[in-house]
């Protein structure tokens, strides 16, 4: 499919089982919901494993699962599909919920409040009893396969009002909390995906621990777990702690020198 | 007493404050001088009461300090002033004294010279300078006293016009007093250069002085002013910009000069570092503002060398580190200083327990002995105060007990950062023994202490350079040794303890005790701690005799940590876990326990304030509408109808230069704040391209379009353009706390915190005004449920005018807060707005509180009301300054619906970044 929405999708079974590793009940809600059907949101900060979940899951229940990375110009076409011009012909083209609709995969909405609010309302049918989705243009109205199931990612540390998630779309999901895993969870993870011992991955940890305890202080998110990943992964290229530490952790959260200045400083008491 | 008899028929009270003063001075008045006091007095007051009381109160002054000869000076020239008219006779019949006292003729040629030269521009002139030279002469700083004189007739010999006069009478004294004293001298100096250049770079050199020139050393200034003075004489301009460091070069110049570092350019940075590390917020403190009696201790011990010691709540450190020879050593010192305090709150030095200690000694089987028949906690030794303290006073000699923890203590702290912190341990420890190494050239204090600290708290092998005799070295090593199994079996603050009880005796029959200084001062300040944790301790303590009774153990640090980690509270899962951390201790320890599996009832732990005294209220007779609102009663779980009203009032403009100051003072805040938010501002039409529909063709899609179907590829059908009419549809409403307690000061800020949140409402009104987008301000306070007052400041109506501009003027601190109420009528007024998006801001400094309405009561109330407002689409953000981050505060307003400034000086402008954060579209 053409990209030219600037939309990502994709859309497969994934064959090769993710690494994730459970930090409580995420996995047994999932299944049950799944098992009924029911929608899922998940809310948790950026960074902290939720698509990683999500891929973790489609794998576990042998779903294929399409991915779409919502942005303020998300239409709702881009999401159900559109008529293209093929030779003299008119041509319809499903779009990535639509596929997920009619194939029974699992369709991601990833940071749908991002989306333009239109776009949010078309998967209101689709979260309710009647599990169906109309599309306009060709006057048809899709009944959902009995595996699709759809799941939407939601940062509630976002800090726009313009851009809250409105209570007729939240209360249409089941949702599971996330949290950034407590240390020791946190340090395997980063071992294993950074590719570091577990005593420098814990050393990461530590740092990320600090790092997130300044919410007051200027950050408005922490380091996530992802960017300690990165850190590791640099690590293990041979690029020096230090430099390490400050390229994927401490860069990316902040543009002001001062408080860069500060996260050095404890990058510097760990290594 | 004859004369005085007589005096008092002049004037009795006159009469009695001399005798009063003469009785406890302890004066023996000859009878010429008992003369000369009567009739110089009764004269004075002829003339007026106050010069003769005055005039009284000197003569006092001098006969007690000054030789005969001053005092007939001290007549002449009193007497001669006094005839020039009784405010002119008054100033000098007081700031004579000082300067008479001192017998130098020279200083009296100074005053005498600079009091004519002010004299000539008029008696207002005097006051306020003639106060500093009496000022700086009871501190003893008579070498500035001297060159503030020669500044003072300098200047106002110069043709000054009237408002230049008052104007330097009143900044000049001002300024020069508020010079560092160690400094002031040459300081004034440079002031004195400059002036004489031209009195018209006085106040740029203040403005410098403020902007960082009081940090260069004296060689520096010097330094900076001539060349100042140079670019002056060349371009006046230039020069005028490059003094008040207004210019680029100057700014520059001033980097390169200086080679100390002030703690206000590192404070911040201190201060989040600390929180990163610890999870405290521990403010810094500069030694000029700490309490008297820290800072003359702090003094004593260190003299002119850097420090640092801490209380869990503040940091103290010096104003300016100059112990090296360039900015960036010194300013790494800070955080060097900062980085090894740190260790203290983060492995836990403060929570130690002596009920613990002595448990865990007791669990090693060593042979412990308590000096003076300790038996438990209980036994009040002293209860008012730490445990460390009183773990001390269990030794006979406790100091030796005190710096052997220290050393310990210090020890486990190097050891657990070796592993957890390399760099830390890479960075600062050297730092720390090169000042040991600087202590021990200066002076040889308690040698073997000051040994065993290099070699256990600094891991240094001083043995090499210290060179001990074979005994000592033996000594030491076995100590050493002892220090090192201990690490290798637990590394807690009380295995610190345990050494102490095995090396005590050893080290008391070896030494006879010198106290030996720290590097850095870093002896531990238990005391200090327990100063500010009392309350937590006293609650800890309440709490653990309280359990105990019902037959529950627990240690009372496991309770007061987490009392200072809750602010305050405690809920039954703390207390779970307070009791499974004795019991898991207790288990590791093999010690034996066999209580009953506790009732966690917590009953006993509710803060129950059963009073009811509302206070009625007349009915307001001034007109202002009058709002009755619910509240929500925690304990019923229900509401109460109509129990509060809300007295909406206007308040009366005044013309104040505050809002013009408070936007000169921000001036480059403002530019910048207008800049962001007229970047919000949407462009009246917004164009859309690559429509599937619209009002008219994309001519650049139509060319794609054309091309792809060429060269035989899908089109895209994305082909009109779209116009939309765009309006930022945002209504907000700042609603201000002024209550009482906003009225305290910030001391770096020189203003009172409610000032700050005016100056932020101020910037506020500035910047939404430019954003185009909707918005009120208001204020509220009031006592009792019948009596709070909701001050409207700005209408959503009201445009910005001068009338606004007077209110906020207006704006003063009032009574109390009562938070739901206001919070409750502030929604009202929002849901009047049509805007899609409305949002409510509110500034406070802390809790809600007022009659009946404190704690969980408040607390419930609050949150109850902004549930209310979510539910009417408002959306409410609450900032609260002036506190450190505090739990309950979710509790308050939401984990995601509030922000802590704890520094309130950074609300201005964090105000309006947390505004452009919740309004970015």
């Amino acid at each position: 499919m053409s990209h030219k929405t600037g939309m990502e999708t994709a859309f497969n079974t994934i064959d090769q089982e993710p690494y994730y590793l459970a930090t409580g009940n995420e996995i047994k809600m999932f299944q049950a919901a799944y098992d009924i059907r029911l929608p899922v949101m998940l809310k948790g900060p950026t960074g902290c494993g939720k698509t990683r979940f999500v891929e973790y899951m489609a794998h576990r229940l042998k779903r294929p699962l399409v991915t779409v990375s919502c942005h303020e110009d998300l239409f709702a076409t881009d999401l159900v599909g559109r008529f293209l011009l093929k030779k003299d012909e008119t041509v319809w083209m499903d779009g990535p919920l639509t596929i997920a609709v009619r194939k029974g995969a699992i369709c991601y909405l990833d940071e749908i409040v991002e989306a333009r609010k239109d776009s949010t309302v078309i998967i209101h049918s689709l979260t309710d009893y009647r599990r169906t989705l109309g599309i306009d243009k060709k006057g048809e109205m899709v009944s959902a396969h009995p595996d699709f199931m759809l799941v939407i990612s939601y940062n509630p540390g976002y800090q726009s009002v313009l851009k809250d998630l409105k209570q007729s779309t939240r209360q249409r999901f089941v949702s599971i909390e996330f949290n950034y895993p407590e240390a020791e969870k946190e340090a395997e993870i980063v071992s294993h995906e950074g590719g570091v011992g577990k005593d420098e991955a814990l050393k990461l940890v530590s740092l990320a621990q600090k790092i997130r305890s300044m919410r007051e202080h200027g950050l408005t998110e922490g380091a996530s777990t992802r960017l300690l990943i990165y850190a590791a992964q640099l690590i293990g290229r041979n690029i020096p702690f230090r430099e390490a530490c400050m390229s994927a952790i401490c860069l990316p959260l902040t543009d002001d020198i001062k408080l860069l200045e500060t996260l050095n400083d404890l990058i510097e008491d760990v290594f | 007493m004859q004369l005085l008899k007589e005096l008092s028929f002049a004037d009795p009270e006159i009469a009695k404050s001399v005798k009063e003063k003469i009785e406890q001075k302890n004066i023996a008045l000859s009878k010429g001088q008992a003369q000369t006091l009567y009739d110089e007095v009764t004269w004075a007051l002829s003339v007026e009461y106050a010069f003769g009381n005055t005039l009284a109160a000197g003569y006092i002054g001098l006969y007690e300090t000054a030789k005969p000869d001053k005092v007939e000076k001290y007549k002449e020239l009193v007497r001669k002033a006094g005839e020039n008219g009784p405010t002119f006779g008054r100033l000098l019949a007081e700031h004579l004294v000082p300067v008479l006292a001192d017998g130098d003729e020279r200083l009296l040629e100074s005053f005498l010279d600079a009091v004519h030269a002010m004299q000539q521009k008029g008696t207002y002139a005097l006051s306020d300078p003639l106060k500093a030279v009496s000022l700086l002469l009871s501190k003893e700083d008579k070498k500035s006293c001297y060159v503030f004189l020669r500044i003072l007739k300098g200047l106002f010999s110069k043709e000054l016009t009237y408002s230049e006069s008052r104007h330097f009478s009143h900044v000049l004294p001002k300024e020069v007093i508020s010079f560092l004293p160690s400094k002031r001298f040459w300081q004034a100096e440079e002031l004195y250069r400059i002036i004489l250049e031209d009195y018209h770079l006085a106040d740029l050199f203040f403005d410098g002085m403020r902007k960082g020139l009081s940090f260069l050393s004296q060689e520096a200034l010097k330094e900076f002013v001539t060349l100042g003075l140079q670019k002056y004489a060349k371009d006046k301009l230039l020069g005028m910009k490059f003094i008040s460091l207004e210019s680029r070069f100057g700014a520059d110049t001033l980097i390169k000069l200086q080679t100390s570092a002030p703690l206000s350019n590192v404070k911040l940075q201190l201060a989040r570092y600390m929180k990163a590390k610890t999870g405290r917020f521990i403010s810094v403190c500069p030694l000029s503002l700490m309490p008297g009696v820290i800072r003359e201790a702090a003094l004593n011990e260190n003299g002119d060398r850097p420090f640092v010691f801490s209380d869990g709540k503040f940091l103290y450190l010096p104003d300016e580190i100059t112990a090296y020879e360039n900015y960036e050593e010194n300013r790494g010192l800070y955080k060097c200083l900062a980085r090894l305090e740190s260790g203290l709150y983060e492995f836990n030095t403060f929570g130690f327990d002596l009920e613990k200690a002595v448990k865990f000694c007791g669990a090693f089987g060593d042979e412990i002995s308590f000096p003076r028949g300790y038996k438990n906690e209980d036994d009040g030794i002293r209860e008012d105060c730490s445990d460390l303290e009183k773990f001390f006073r269990i030794f006979p000699l406790w100091e030796i007990a005190r710096d052997l923890f220290n050393i310990f203590e210090h020890g486990r702290i190097r050891i657990i950062s070796e592993e957890k912190y390399p760099g830390l341990v890479r960075l600062s420890y050297p730092l720390l023994i090169r000042e040991a190494g600087m202590i021990y050239n200066e002076e040889d204090p308690g040698k073997f202490l000051f040994l065993l600290y290099m070699l256990i708290a600094l891991g240094e092998p001083a043995l090499e350079n210290f060179t001990p005799d074979d005994a000592t070295r033996k000594s030491l090593m076995m100590i050493y040794g002892m220090f090192e199994k201990a690490m290798n079996m637990e590394r807690n603050v009380e295995t610190c303890a345990l050494l102490v009880f095995q090396t005590y005796k050893k080290v008391d029959q070896l030494i006879s005790y010198r106290p030996f200084k720290m590097p850095f001062g870093r002896r531990l300040r238990p005391d200090l701690y327990f100063a500010v944790h009392k309350k937590y301790e006293e609650t800890g303590r309440r709490i653990r005799s309280e359990l105990r009774k019902k037959n529950i153990s627990v240690f009372k640090s496991d309770v007061v940590s987490s009392l200072v980690k809750n602010g305050g509270t405690l809920s039954n899962e703390d207390i779970k876990d307070i009791v499974f951390s004795f019991r898991d201790f207790s288990d590791s320890h093999g010690i034996k326990n066999d209580e009953i599996p506790p009732d966690m009832s917590l009953s006993l732990f509710s803060e129950s304030d059963g009073k009811h005294d509302a206070i009625l209220y007349p009915e307001d007779n001034s007109g202002s509408p009058v709002f009755w609102y619910r509240e929500w009663d925690a304990n019923l779980c229900d509401y109460l109808n109509d129990h509060v009203r809300v007295t909406e009032r206007k308040i009366e403009g005044i013309k104040s230069d505050f809002y013009a100051g408070t936007l000169d003072r921000y001036k480059g805040t403002v530019k910048r704040l207008r800049r962001e938010f007229e970047l919000l501002r949407p462009e009246k039409i917004k164009t859309l391209r690559r429509w599937v529909e619209g009002e008219e063709f994309d001519y650049r899609a139509l060319l794609d379009f054309a091309i792809d179907k060429k060269a035989g590829l899908i089109p895209s059908d994305r082909l009109y353009i779209k116009r939309i009419k765009q309006q930022r549809d945002i209504t907000a409403l700042l609603l201000i706390d002024l209550s009482r307690s906003t009225s305290g000061l910030v001391m770096e800020a020189n203003r009172s915190v409610h000032e700050i949140i005016k100056e932020a409402a101020v910037l506020f009104c500035e910047t939404l005004n430019v954003a185009g987008d909707r918005f009120a301000v208001a204020g509220f306070s009031g006592t009792g449920r019948f009596g709070v007052d909701y001050y409207a400041i700005k209408d959503f109506s009201e445009i910005m005018d001068d009338t606004v501009r007077k209110r906020i003027n207006a704006v003063s601190p009032q009574r109390r807060t009562r938070m739901g109420a206001a919070i409750r009528h502030a929604t009202r007024r929002l849901e009047e707005a049509p805007s899609r998006v409305r949002l409510l801001l509110i500034i406070s400094d802390g809790f809600p509180n007022d009659t009946d309405y404190r704690q969980v009561y408040a607390i419930e109330d609050t949150r109850r009301a902004i549930f209310e407002a979510q539910s009417k689409k408002i959306y409410v953000r609450a900032i609260t300054v002036d506190i450190s981050p505090d739990s309950r505060l979710d509790d308050l307003y939401g984990h995601f619906h509030h922000n802590v400034i704890s520094d309130v000086r950074q609300l201005p402008d964090r105000l309006l970044r947390i505004y452009g954060a919740l309004t970015r579209q």
